[in-house]
């Protein structure tokens, strides 16, 4: 008798620590696949910030040269069908065709926080020898106009245009949430010269 | 100790039973979210690629016409159909024939006459596990008035074009959208915008 008791009593515990055991690793099974996931996600977005700030880069010299932006210009709504958030007035129009190549571009919004929204800081949409044309909110691509080269293109040098976007990835709009508590930033930086024509 | 033995074989097969599925089910996903990397990466290049392409002029530098669908598909059709794993990849163009213009955004006219706002429009028109490449352009923007006029905002712009690689891709895995009719595909919706590069004779 003393000796089934035994044999049941150790069966009910392998049933037991088979269960704690299952308990355990389907929720971490569940969560490196979510993390997994993430991750492909986070690539995903990499990918179509790089081609949407190159985009927007080459964009910027697709406008007029010394072309300005009249008043009461806006762009770059921040969702499909909501107003434009962007007063580009007196920007030079390279900027807002910057920002309308971007915005346009990058179809990941809805996944996204724009640092403006973050905190009452000013995201400049262009940049020219490091100040800022114009703050303009809710933007998240800036574009420095640069002269490089001077010896070889003097007396100004060689005009280049960098742009550099950064976004957030916001995980907890997503199913991904529970495993995800962290929301990583995504940045990329683009160049481009003029083009030999000009329109 | 043959019931014992007989109790531990049923155990280990209801173990292998619950096990077996969901062990497939992650290896089938794993080999499924490598090959959506591979096919988005070169959905988003050569939807980089045809807008670069698409910003010229169709046929001469002076030119208001942007390319059609068909000529930006036979430009990134290669580095698309080398990518894709059992999905087929079409021109946003009418399948029974006739011309492929470039859509105008608000345009009237059939189903071709704007780009797909979804992947259910290509496989309603080209089938499953299909991706269409389409580009749409902006309508123009008004002259600009003449000085002493102040400008208007935007006038003289050059229109907007923008590619779509849209459609659904073949997959392993049934994807959220579970075992109906969308079995078997993952939906993707890569966009590139761009300014076209317009000269003014």
């Amino acid at each position: 008798m003393r000796r089934v008791r035994r044999v049941r009593g150790g069966r009910r515990g392998m049933d037991a620590q088979a269960i704690i055991e299952t308990a355990i690793v389907i929720p971490v099974l569940l969560a490196l696949v979510s993390v997994f996931l993430a991750v492909m996600v986070q690539v995903e977005v990499q990918q179509e910030m790089d081609a949407a700030t190159k985009l927007a880069a080459e964009s910027f010299f697709q406008a007029p040269r010394l072309a300005v932006d009249a008043q009461r210009t806006t762009c770059c709504a921040q969702q499909v069908g909501a107003p434009d958030s962007l007063d580009t007035s007196g920007l030079p129009k390279g900027c807002r065709f910057a920002a309308e190549t971007f915005y346009g571009t990058m179809t990941f919004r809805r996944f996204l926080v724009f640092p403006a929204q973050r905190g009452n800081g000013a995201h400049p949409l262009c940049v020219r020898a490091g100040t800022p044309v114009g703050a303009v909110q809710n933007s998240f691509i800036t574009c420095d106009v640069q002269f490089l080269d001077t010896t070889l293109n003097p007396p100004a040098g060689l005009q280049v245009v960098r742009c550099t976007a950064s976004a957030t990835l916001d995980f907890s709009r997503t199913p991904l949430a529970w495993a995800i508590p962290w929301n990583p930033t995504v940045s990329a930086t683009a160049e481009a010269i003029p083009p030999p024509f000009h329109q | 100790m043959l019931r014992r033995a007989a109790r531990r074989r049923g155990q280990a097969t209801i173990e292998f039973a619950f096990v077996a599925p969901l062990f497939f089910l992650c290896f089938f996903a794993a080999i499924d979210a490598a090959l959506w990397a591979i096919q988005t990466s070169a959905s988003v290049s050569a939807a980089e690629q045809a807008a670069r392409l698409a910003a010229a002029a169709a046929h001469s530098p002076q030119s208001e016409d942007t390319p059609s669908p068909a000529v930006l598909f036979a430009a990134i059709r290669n580095q698309l159909q080398q990518a894709m794993f059992g999905t087929t990849v079409v021109a946003w163009c009418d399948p029974g024939g006739g011309t492929c213009p470039t859509p105008v955004v608000g345009a009237a006219g059939g189903a071709f006459a704007h780009c797909p706002t979804s992947a259910q429009d290509v496989e309603q028109h080209f089938g499953a596990r299909t991706v269409a490449v389409c580009d749409e352009t902006s309508p123009p923007a008004p002259a600009c008035p003449a000085p002493p006029l102040p400008a208007t905002p935007r006038c003289g712009d050059p229109p907007t074009v923008t590619v779509h690689v849209i459609g659904f891709l073949a997959s392993l895995v049934p994807p959220l959208s579970g075992l109906g009719w969308h079995a078997g595909e993952i939906p993707i919706d890569i966009v590139a915008t761009t300014h076209t590069l317009r000269f003014v004779t």
